[in-house]
């Protein structure tokens, strides 16, 4: 199967970018890294009218990372392999880098796009899980160059569905910043094969006070569900604990709670699925403590 | 026979490592497959696909897509004038024949067969107008599970056949009863051997063009047997052979799946001749995965009548093999090889075996590296280990309790083969120092008392290749007037690096350098005839081909030379570009000048014909047996089910070597791919027969991240069977790899007391078992 006949635009600017989007409707697609789309056209799942081509847009106006007073931002066109690789992101939200090594293999991090991913919102898409446990804020602007933020929370509504809106664009994604001492955080993949998608993804973010008691902590889960699986009651059950074995225990059996009617496919039925997010999401909670508890060091 | 004696004295190049001579090509991605060839006029084709498992099929409509801009045409098969169908069996009749139109006409029977072929300007035209051809089908019931395809009351694939087996066949070696009745216990195995791809990184491919003002086909077909390719297409097509040229150029991979013609060789052909253009067709991957041949796909039962020391007194099998929609000629003798291979390496007198080949609406099975033989090596070998874990036996004390002693050989198989060499135990012996397996086992109780689940797997492989006695492979050499060597050989490699062990032997023989060689193959135009690459022939086949046919001009050099220099009784040398009397410290004549000399009537001894090429046919004396020990460390996570290979050794027997960097590549290869089987690989189809691993996403296969080093050592034991004493090494790691991963996770699972009855071994089914309710 091939694709179907499409127009092609490349668009110079982000306001052109929408405006294209506005003027041709639902037919009309925008293409990022294209590596979650293309694959769909190839095999018939998406046949769009018209693709809007984002890579022609002035670099810097989508493909960055700043840094201010409060938040990390990112730009949506930023690749995986910059988001490995960028110093900012490693020292003030070390999970993402963390997160980006593990897709797909270089090529494909090379060319996807951390917005791209988002936005296609594949309930294994390694992202969603890191970013819902950071609270990040997605920021999208429409033709009328309205900009609109929205919580990672409220962002991934299901599968392959986001809360943008039809003529939206991403334009970055924002982290709010943490002080580099008493957080941790990690993200654990156990993938169906060598640079295969997550049967589970899990990240987790864990504070403590100087006596290591833990402020917050946070379990979040992709791969399992239609959509990541936000464990709340860790927040709850944790907040003031001191976080030892018996209590991660305990927040493996939160987890099993949490997960309800888990994804089933060929490479991983949901009686697994819910097992495996329970373990890893007692990996990434241990390694995110244990990286909370190395004083000084940048290992949030 | 002459006085003059010729002998080689210089050092041999064959047995030793040389580098590919056809690597640069392709690491520079200068190689030419299908793809890149392109023909001026020429046309592209695409395939309308069944989007049904099972479907009459009512209506074509091709009006719409003849409205398309670029489009040619579209056949059908009603349009496919004079030719007759695809092949299956003939006069066999305990098999059910199935006729089967080149494109299906009245019924499909798996999801993915063509039904029509469209032409146009190019890919994309071709590609756009598919849609727009209008089939009407009327769904029929799909078969697709073989223990249910065998009950009465399943629906049937074929109306015409009185069931869903395409054959049963018992065979019966031996006292069977009296063995299982002397047996202290009986052992009983169930294994599932599942369905998988051959996958080559190049697909599939065609191109035809047909020169009308000299009434010839020349067809480019990515293959491994361009003269039998030649001549099937040939055949259905019903045109004579001599009318068509078959050339293969590099091929990217076949693996066992491009030993066969398919619909489209045909169809694709056809159309050139009738509208008088080159056309193309390239298989996508995705059709490679609908379309492609599948293998293995085998149902296992054994059952051991077993002596508390382990000796194994008989063996019965049963074998469900899925032969997929259609009986071809391989998908009946394939599932017989496993059969004629079942006792393995093990001297057991008395064999019966039974074997049931079912049809489904699935794409039809065939060979796939190894063919049978794997599946044979599967059974028995993880048969052994379930024995010994039974009578609390060591599996390399089982293994030297029941091998077939040296002495011996020739040995013949209660199935009928002679064995024609082997030294089981010694390639053991050498398996266990090179691993260290006194140290492995340590290694494994120490990890033990950690709770860490850590598995050793043992596995003693032997194989039937060379095949086959009537069977042969051809060869010929041409020494130019300019002193230049040419090879032209039979077969056809698709990766393997046929081109420099050949090399080697000619440089031997003729005392010349590799720079000075040159192979040629793939193009039924330079040989009367050449057979299929496949079954580990080539280096004990065509090498030896190539070998007599350079002893040939070796002769007919040396006795010019010997006529040139007035010798009546010497012994001639070959070295260095140089023709000598022995101990003339390489005077004697260049190997330039003896060549020039061949080609002149005048300077040759009398009623000498003047040129240099040599042809031979070389049928051999008898099959090759290789052998081997595999073992493999393993560990489970016992959380998560996740294996992970530790260790891995291959000792392997392919009797002489002649370029052991080859050998060790094609064992590297086909470790992978026998790692892949027991890992991660699995053609998975859904109940209503459409297949779900239609993308490399689904349908994963090993990478390098996903290896550990393989570390390879080997033995060498000769073969009569043939003048080099080669046996062949290209399926033993297939062979060897899937059953001693497997072997070593059953292992590792001990504390649990499960047997591993499926593949591949996903961290999934893996915890299931350590649960409990796998
Ligand atoms: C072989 C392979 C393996 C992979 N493995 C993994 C893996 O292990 N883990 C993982 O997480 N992902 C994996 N992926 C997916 C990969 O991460 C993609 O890069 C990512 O999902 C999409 O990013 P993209 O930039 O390529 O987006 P595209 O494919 O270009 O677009 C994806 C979707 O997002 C929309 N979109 C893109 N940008 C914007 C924007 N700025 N605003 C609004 N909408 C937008 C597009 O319209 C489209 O619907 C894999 C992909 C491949 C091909």
């Amino acid at each position: 199967m091939m694709n179907k006949p499409f127009d092609y635009f490349a668009p110079k600017s982000i306001s052109e970018a929408v405006s294209l989007l506005k003027k041709h409707g639902s037919g009309a697609k925008l293409i990022a890294g294209g590596q979650s789309l293309v694959p769909l056209m190839n095999l018939g799942l998406a046949a769009p009218r018209q693709i809007i081509d984002l890579t022609h847009i002035k670099k810097d106006s989508l493909s960055y990372v700043k840094l201010d007073k409060d938040s990390l931002m990112i730009g949506s066109m930023t690749t995986h392999s910059a988001v490995e690789n960028s110093p900012q992101i490693r020292r003030h939200c070390r999970i993402l880098s963390e997160t980006a090594m593990t897709i797909a293999d270089v090529q494909v991090r090379n060319r996807g796009t951390i917005g791209g991913s988002v936005c296609h919102a594949d309930p294994a898409g390694d992202y969603l899980a890191p970013l819902v446990a950071v609270d990040a804020e997605f920021r999208a602007i429409n033709p009328k160059r309205k900009v609109r933020t929205i919580s990672a929370d409220k962002f991934f509504v299901d599968i392959f569905t986001t809360a943008l809106k039809r003529d939206e664009l991403l334009t970055e994604i924002r982290v709010p910043k943490r002080p580099s001492t008493r957080n941790g955080s990690a993200y654990v993949k156990h993938k169906y094969v060598e640079g295969g998608f997550a049967i589970v993804g899990a990240a987790a973010v864990v504070s403590v006070n100087k006596d290591g008691i833990c402020d917050r902590a946070k379990v979040v889960l992709s791969g399992v569900s239609t959509r990541p699986v936000r464990v709340d009651m860790i927040e709850k059950e944790f907040r003031g604990e001191n976080l030892d074995e018996r209590a991660i225990e305990e927040a493996g059996r939160i987890v099993r709670e949490a997960v309800h009617d888990p994804l089933s496919d060929i490479h991983a039925s949901a009686d697994y699925r819910r097992e495996m997010a329970v373990v890893f999401a007692k990996r990434a909670l241990r390694l995110a403590l244990a990286r909370s508890r190395k004083t000084g060091a940048q290992h949030n | 026979m002459s006085a003059v004696q010729v002998a080689v004295t210089r050092k041999q190049l064959v047995g030793t490592s040389q580098k590919r001579m056809e690597d640069p090509k392709f690491v520079s991605g200068s190689g030419r497959y299908i793809d890149d060839i392109k023909l001026p006029g020429m046309l592209y084709a695409a395939f309308v696909r069944s989007p049904h498992a099972h479907a009459r099929v009512l209506k074509i409509d091709a009006s719409k897509a003849l409205k398309q801009p670029g489009v040619k045409a579209v056949l059908t098969n009603d349009e496919l004038k004079g030719i007759k169908n695809m092949p299956t069996v003939e006069d066999e009749p305990e098999t059910v024949a199935t006729p089967r139109p080149v494109l299906a006409s009245k019924e499909v029977n798996y999801a993915g067969e063509a039904v029509a072929l469209l032409l146009a300007e190019s890919k994309y035209a071709a590609e756009d107008a598919l849609e727009l051809v209008e089939v009407e089908y009327e769904p029929l019931d799909p078969v697709h599970d073989l223990e249910a395809a065998m009950k009465a009351e399943s629906a049937k694939v074929h109306d015409y056949a009185p069931s869903n087996l395409s054959y049963h066949f018992v065979y019966e070696n031996g006292d069977v009863e009296g063995a299982f009745r002397q047996a202290d216990e009986v052992v009983k195995v169930d294994l599932v051997n599942q369905r998988i791809h051959p996958l080559p990184l190049e697909p599939r491919g065609v191109i035809a063009s047909y020169d009308s003002g000299n009434d010839l086909l020349t067809i480019w077909l990515s293959t491994q047997d361009p003269h039998g390719m030649r001549n099937s297409i040939a055949d259905v097509l019903n045109v004579p052979a001599a009318k068509v040229r078959l050339i293969a150029p590099d091929v990217g991979g076949g693996f066992g799946c491009k030993g066969s013609m398919y619909p489209e060789d045909v169809a694709v052909s056809y159309a050139s001749m009738h509208v008088g253009r080159p056309v193309k067709w390239v298989e996508s991957r995705r059709e490679n995965l609908l379309t492609t041949i599948h293998g293995r796909g085998q149902k296992q039962h054994a059952e051991l009548a077993v002596r508390r020391d382990g000796r194994i007194l008989g063996l019965k099998i049963k074998i469900v093999s899925d032969a997929g929609a259609y009986t071809t000629g391989l998908n009946v003798e394939i599932p017989k090889l496993t059969y004629k291979m079942g006792t393995g390496v093990y001297d057991i007198g008395a064999y019966m075996a039974e074997i049931f080949s079912i049809f489904t609406n699935e794409v039809p099975q065939e060979a796939y590296r190894g063919a049978g033989r794997p599946e044979a090596a599967y059974l028995i070998e993880r048969s052994m280990n379930i024995v010994a874990r039974k009578l609390r036996l060591d599996p390399v004390k089982i293994r030297q309790v029941n091998f077939i002693a040296k002495d011996k050989f020739p040995f013949r198989t209660p199935s009928g083969y002679t064995y024609d060499s082997g030294d089981y135990h010694g390639n053991l012996q050498k398996a266990l120092e090179v691993s260290s397996y006194e140290r492995l086992k340590a290694e494994q109780r120490e990890a033990r008392e950690l709770g860490r689940l850590v598995g050793i797997g043992l596995v003693t492989w032997v194989e039937v290749c060379g095949f086959a006695p009537g069977f042969g492979q051809t060869a010929a050499i041409t020494v130019t007037k300019t002193g230049d060597v040419i090879i032209t050989a039979g077969g056809h490699p698709h990766g393997q690096g046929h081109a420099t062990p050949l090399a080697q032997i000619v440089a031997d023989e003729l005392g010349v350098d590799l720079s000075k060689i040159t192979v040629v193959h793939g193009d039924t135009s330079m040989l009367p005839w050449s057979s299929v690459t496949a079954g580990s022939r080539s280096a004990p086949l065509t090498g030896s081909a190539v070998l007599l046919s350079a002893r040939k001009v070796r002769d007919k050099m040396s006795k010019i030379a010997a006529h040139k220099l007035g010798l009546k009784d010497a012994k001639l040398a070959f070295e260095g570009g140089k023709i000598f009397p022995n101990g003339d410290g390489g005077k004697g004549l260049t190997f330039e000048k003896v060549a020039d000399l061949a080609y002149d009537g005048e300077k040759i001894p009398p009623g000498m014909e003047p040129t240099l090429f040599e042809y031979t046919a070389f049928s051999p004396a008898n099959y090759t047996f290789p052998f081997g020990t595999h073992i493999a460390m393993v560990e489970v996570e016992k959380e998560t089910g996740v294996v992970k290979i530790l260790k891995y050794f291959a000792t392997d027997d392919c009797g002489k070597l002649i370029n052991p960097m080859v050998v060790e590549g094609q064992v590297h290869g086909g470790v992978v791919q026998g790692i892949g089987q027991a890992m991660i690989e699995e053609i998975v189809y859904d109940d209503n027969g459409q297949l779900l691993t239609s993308t490399l996403a689904d349908y994963v296969i090993p990478s390098a991240e996903s290896l550990v080093e393989i570390v390879w050592n080997r033995t060498e034991t000769p073969t009569y069977a043939n003048p080099l004493g080669v046996k062949g090494i290209g399926e033993a790691g297939t062979i060897a790899a899937t059953p001693v991963i497997v072997n070593a996770v059953e292992d590792a699972l001990s504390p649990y007391d499960v047997t591993v009855e499926r593949m591949p071994l996903r961290s999934d089914y893996v915890r299931s078992l350590i649960k409990g309710s796998g």
